[in-house]
């Protein structure tokens, strides 16, 4: 280090005495001026209030909004089962998983008459959203739809088992039967909320059941 | 163009969260999701989303939009972080950081009083 050098002038001989200097009557001044660049006018205030009215318009739709009444995954699959009448005729078994290809040799079914049917899925603004995962086999864009949940399909005579698990719950997967005719959807309405193999906001998610007609199979 | 941008930001997030709040109920914490609190709660958030989206793009108050923005996204880094880091907390903390620049930088372009 050179005689002119500056380094370590400013230190004070006892740095642990020396306290860290918060000028806080600097702030208020400051804080002042941040205040008063911030005031709003009766024109701003005019926009705001539109804004607002407009979200509480908004709001109000929203809260009535039900849309399709999503079925949460985990609500599609909690219950014991609802079990449909079997179909009259089977030729066979196959099972179906995610991981795997699909087999299915099951003869058609009809929906019992007594399932109550919604809409068509194409016509609901779910359509879009919907990933299917029987039959047929699971596309990799279904796999990363599916993203927090395990769910597999497995032909049992004329019905087809869908089981729901959440990944990394201790709990037993979820069933529910339906007759092997019909078409089981993943319904994922936002893949930014899936991290990896972590969902977020299950909130989105959902499983739909269509007939062979493709109309929402409900209750 | 900060203020802008994060205003654009909110506004997707507000409509959204107003126009089909269920779907963004299980982002609510503690509160059941499928519970009608949650679903009112999202809808709080989307107006205040909204209104905080108009202030910003319009430029009224911006530094006072971007603070209270701020205050959201902190509140939203929290509780999803409290589950474990993520792309998704990495890329809220940069929407936070966002608002807090607007909040204690200075406000140019067209300002609206």
């Amino acid at each position: 280090m050179g005689p002119r050098s500056s380094v370590g002038r400013s230190r004070p001989a006892n740095p642990a005495a020396d306290p860290v200097d918060v000028n806080f009557r600097s702030l208020a001044p400051a804080l002042a001026r941040w205040r008063k660049a911030e005031r709003v006018g009766m024109i701003g205030l005019g926009v705001l209030l539109v804004a607002a009215v407009l979200a509480v318009g908004l709001a109000i739709h929203g809260y009535g909004n039900r849309g399709l009444a999503l079925p949460s995954v985990a609500a599609s699959a909690a219950s014991p089962g609802r079990s449909q009448p079997p179909p009259t005729r089977t030729k066979g078994a196959a099972a179906n998983s995610t991981n795997g290809s699909t087999s299915t040799s099951t003869s058609t079914s009809t929906t019992s008459p007594a399932v109550k049917l919604g809409p068509a899925l194409s016509s609901t603004q779910y359509a879009s959203y919907a990933y299917r995962i029987y039959p047929g086999t699971v596309s990799a864009s279904t796999q990363q739809a599916m993203a927090g949940y395990s769910i597999s399909t497995k032909v049992s005579g004329a019905n087809v088992v869908v089981a729901v698990s959440t990944v990394g719950s201790s709990q037993a997967p979820s069933q529910k039967t339906y007759p092997a005719a019909d078409k089981v959807y993943f319904v994922e309405a936002s893949l930014g909320d899936d991290s990896g193999t972590t969902e977020l906001n299950p909130g989105d998610d959902g499983l739909i059941v269509t007939n062979p007609q493709g109309r929402i199979v409900e209750g | 163009m900060t203020r802008i941008i994060l205003g654009l930001v909110f506004a997707w997030f507000g409509y959204h969260e107003l126009a089909d709040p269920r779907l963004w109920t299980g982002y609510v914490p503690v509160v059941p999701a499928t519970s009608t609190a949650s679903v009112v709660l999202v809808l709080v958030h989307g107006a205040v989303l909204f209104v905080l989206s108009v202030a910003l793009v319009v430029g009224i108050a911006p530094r006072a939009a971007g603070a209270i923005g701020a205050l959201l996204m902190v509140e939203i880094v929290i509780s999803l972080g409290v589950s474990g880091i993520n792309d998704i907390v990495v890329r809220d903390v940069g929407v936070l950081g966002l608002a807090v620049a607007v909040a204690v930088g200075q406000s140019r372009g067209v300002l609206l009083r």
